[in-house]
């Protein structure tokens, strides 16, 4: 992590240990949806909650023809729509907006970022921002590249102040393969170096991925059990009731594969395989989380079939409303052969998992959005108890819900009281926000505070993207050499596929209902 | 968000001790309600949740009332068995002859949601004269293994010793200096009985507790580097707060703010006198040499800003350069404008939204709070300097 601590004696006892020093934030594609709906609103937030450094400025980066008060205004529209504070506040926005500016630019042309750099000295002058930048790629990943190939050219990743800092924020998708995504990475490090690179997936933003983390190296009672003695398998679903939502066009290139499995359902599982790390800091928590990802047996063509079950949801009805097909979405082609479901069967080959298989099950237009990871334990060695006074004991479960009704469940065995020995399990709860009243910052809010900070843990490394890539790049190419699926093959509302549920019953065991 | 409320009452002889037992068990029986089934067999498990005890002492019915729903917004995050001692006008008079009053409150979200997080609540009728006993009625209704708080709504009655002795059931009591008649004059007596029972019940002021936006904003200067020299160099220190037209006079926030920058600067008092436009002036000791002024003035405020901070600025010199640093409240006073200035010029600015924290809020901080706040135990005991020493100086 880079240093960015001041000593400050009054800070002891308050709630924020260390508050980012002032910095410029350069949007690239902030005339887009992502800037309005998701950045900025955070952003706003954070200067709600006074988190923001006094002098804070963002300027807008966009080929939209605009000038900064329309920009401003069309900023405004997004806070007073999507902040968690919302509508603004006039005090507070009108302070914020201060800070804010818009230059129209061409991603190529090498002119225009010299605009940018007479822009960011203005705000180094007049709002104390000390030659701390931020550049925040929110542009189609085809514009990367041309980007930071200009800022470097400008020498926009240099400062000229000594203790001033450069970080890159670059948005999901990196890459489409394991290929594309290490080009990607070098690219970058020509311009950027390693620690200057924060790769976001706002899955890691959220609060309840990060409790996965305190649940498992805070209590002193899971660890011992953490393993292959006493774990049957791992269940990880991330369901959506949702369809594409307007998203035809890229959703088409990119499937559920690429779009949940490799960056949200992979980090979920490192978080969940890895080895305690030696401290809480950056590079020493991603080492751990690699080292996971990298143990996930490597995929053999002749095998994807057999680990993974694809399927296209096609007309069915959603809550109690009729809704239509993948291939009626619009932007959709109407014979398109892309995975709106994937499970995949996943071993990780090392002392702690041998032998435990994690099941992964991602899909759109499923009854229900729920994310849960779910450990199922072993049976008990010798069963005491059996036929009908056991029949309908199930193994102990415990259930990390990650959204909605964040929480924590441990099913377990008990008596039903009565004068017989009968047994069923019971589901012993936590519920997250039931013991906690803070409001659950936005994901993004929590992100963008901890790159100002220069706390890149939450932040995705280069090699483990590139990890997380390689048994996705072997399914896709094994999906590539099969013959073409019959989509659609569940119906809009259900579970997805049948042969996702054989595809457990060959192993003996069954999906949890989550 | 459906709601489901049952309620027990547990009669008992007017007169006659409270039963305890009998409390327990209607807590207990009210599990087995028909109310409970029905919503399990709905598919939604009730869990009966706690996080904590909290235990009440409401001063008079008024304040029992407002309790309630203080309890209830606090509950939907943070369930606890609450027991709620209504204290009633007059010693030794039972209205009615109810022991106690039970209650389990469930909350149902939303159609997505299978859990019904339930608290219970136990509000039992007291007499104002009932402090010696009031521990041997809290004891046996806590449930087992879990932080007990102890929230007093009302002056707390420092000369008592039983008072003593009911604080040490609890490993934290809360409190609102605000509501004391007399909050700077109190604030000695306040740090006597942090000291004294700091080792097993941690104290919280709600009036510390509204300081900690100002405490925010005010370290935010000060985390620029380039700014960190002022700290040294503090030549002056303003600090006003609020005097709704017709109330008494009630700056212990404002005290609380000064011995808080006292206790984490190492400033020490050396004299103080009343100003003729309100307010005092203190001659101040900073840690590394040199003396600054602080002032703590009033400004005229609507009732519902009485005693609350209400600005805050530092001035700060040395040889080459002299910097400003103020926060205050703005506009509907929902906002709070921070400025720095330099050499008479304002060189930034810049507004959060700071709206004066409600009751549940604050209650909510503290009750996430364990074990004993140092930072506040200093603040106490600094602040107690300026208060003394106004007193001592026979000052108004």
């Amino acid at each position: 992590m880079e240093e960015t601590a001041v000593e400050n004696p009054l800070r002891e006892g308050l709630q924020l240990e260390r508050v980012p020093p002032p910095c410029a934030m350069v949007i690239f594609g902030a005339s887009g949806d992502l800037m309005r709906r998701k950045l900025l609103p955070a952003l706003y937030n954070l200067a709600v909650e006074g988190l923001l450094p006094p002098g804070f400025s963002v300027v807008g980066y966009a080929r939209r023809d605009m000038t900064t008060e329309e920009f401003r205004a069309r900023l405004r529209e997004g806070v007073d729509a999507f902040s968690r504070r919302r509508p603004a506040d006039p005090e507070v926005w009108q302070s914020f907006e201060q800070g804010i500016s818009y230059l129209r630019g061409e991603f190529e042309d090498a002119s225009d970022y010299g605009r940018l750099a007479e822009e960011l000295a203005r705000l180094d002058r007049e709002r104390g921002t000390a030659g701390n930048r931020i550049y925040y790629l929110a542009t189609p990943p085809t514009e990367y590249e041309t980007i930071v190939d200009n800022l470097g050219a400008a020498g926009l990743n240099r400062s000229g102040q000594p203790d001033a800092w450069m970080r890159l924020i670059v948005e999901k998708p990196f890459g489409r393969d394991l290929a594309s995504a290490m080009e990607l990475n070098e690219h970058l490090l020509r311009t950027f170096r390693e620690s200057q690179i924060y790769r976001i997936d706002h899955y890691l933003g959220k609060e309840t991925v990060q409790n996965t983390l305190a649940f498992r190296f805070a209590n002193g009672i899971f660890e011992p059990i953490w393993n292959r003695n006493y774990i049957d398998n791992v269940q990880i679903t991330m369901a959506e009731s949702i369809g594409i939502e307007g998203r035809g066009h890229y959703y088409d290139q990119a499937g559920t594969l690429r779009d949940m499995v490799q960056n949200h359902m992979l980090q979920l599982v490192s978080l969940i395989a890895m080895e305690p790390p030696i401290t809480f800091e950056a590079d020493a928590v991603r080492d751990e989380k690699v080292k996971a990802l990298r143990a996930i047996r490597p995929v053999r063509q002749d095998q994807v079939d057999a680990i993974t079950v694809r399927g296209q949801f096609g007309p069915g009805w959603i809550a109690g409303q009729a809704v239509p097909g993948y291939r009626e979405e619009p932007g959709v082609d109407p014979n398109s052969q892309t995975e709106t479901f994937v499970a995949v069967r996943l071993l990780i080959d090392n002392w702690r998992w041998a032998g435990v298989p994690f099941y992964l099950r991602s899909g759109k237009r499923l009854p229900r959005r729920v994310t849960e990871v779910a450990i199922e334990f072993n049976q008990v060695p010798h069963p005491l108890f059996r036929g009908p006074v056991a029949a309908s004991l199930e193994p102990n479960v415990l259930a990390i819900r990650i959204q909605p009704d964040e929480g924590i469940s441990l099913k377990i065995a008990a008596k039903v009281p009565g004068p017989q020995m009968r047994l069923r399990s019971v589901n012993m709860g936590f519920l997250y926000g039931t013991s906690f009243m803070v409001e659950s910052p936005d994901a993004y809010e929590r992100l963008l505070l901890d790159c100002m900070l220069g706390d890149s843990t939450l932040f995705t490394r280069r090699d483990e993207t590139e990890a997380a890539w390689r048994p996705i790049t072997a399914i896709l190419e094994g999906w590539a050499e099969a013959p073409p699926p019959r989509f659609p093959n569940y119906e809009a509302g259900t579970w997805g596929p049948e042969a996702a549920d054989e595809f457990l019953a060959r192993d003996g065991r069954q999906w949890r209902r989550p | 968000m459906a709601e489901l409320d049952l309620t027990r009452e547990v009669h008992g002889f007017p007169g006659s001790p409270i039963d305890v037992d009998a409390i327990a068990r209607e807590l207990s029986g009210l599990w087995q309600a028909p109310d409970v089934d029905e919503l399990r067999r709905e598919a939604v498990v009730p869990s009966r949740t706690s996080v904590l005890n909290l235990i009440v002492h409401a001063t008079d019915p008024d304040s029992a009332a407002r309790v309630e729903q203080v309890v209830d917004r606090l509950a939907v995050h943070h369930p606890s068995r609450v027991i709620i001692f209504a204290v009633s006008h007059e010693p030794g008079d039972f209205s009615t002859d109810v022991d106690a009053e039970v209650n389990a409150h469930c909350l149902v979200r939303g159609a997505e949601s299978r859990l019904a997080p339930c608290y219970e609540q136990v509000t039992i009728p007291t007499p104002p004269d009932a402090l010696p006993y009031l521990r041997t009625v809290i004891d046996p209704l806590l449930l087992p293994d879990l932080p007990t708080i102890l929230w007093w709504t009302g002056p707390l009655p420092l000369h008592d010793r039983d008072f003593a002795r009911t604080v040490t059931v609890a490993d934290r009591l809360i409190f609102d200096s605000l509501a004391f008649t007399q909050g700077a004059a109190n604030l000695g007596r306040v740090a006597d009985l942090c000291r004294a029972v700091a080792d097993r019940c941690a104290l919280s002021d709600l009036a510390w507790t509204r300081l900690r936006q100002w405490r925010e904003l005010t370290a935010h200067f000060f985390d620029i580097p380039e700014h960190r020299w002022a700290l040294d160099e503090v030549t002056r220190v303003t600090v006003s707060y609020g005097r709704g037209r017709g109330q008494d006079d009630n700056p212990v926030e404002a005290f609380l703010y000064a011995g808080w920058a006292a206790s984490r600067l190492g400033w020490q008092l050396v004299r103080g006198e009343r100003r003729e436009r309100g307010g005092w002036e203190f001659l101040v000791r900073r840690a590394e040499g040199g003396e600054l002024t602080l002032i703590v003035k009033p400004v005229t405020v609507s009732h519902s800003f009485h005693g609350a901070l209400m600005s805050a600025a530092l001035a700060a010199r040395d040889r080459w350069r002299s910097a400003e640093f103020s926060a205050a409240r703005v506009g509907d006073r929902s906002a709070i404008r921070m400025a720095i200035g330099q050499q008479g010029r304002t060189v930034l600015e810049h507004a959060v939204r700071c709206a004066p924290p409600d009751l549940s809020t604050l209650l909510v901080h503290e009750l996430n709070q364990l074990g004993r706040d140092r930072v506040f135990e200093d603040a106490l005991h600094e602040a107690r300097h300026f208060a003394d020493a106004l007193r001592l100086w026979g000052i108004p």
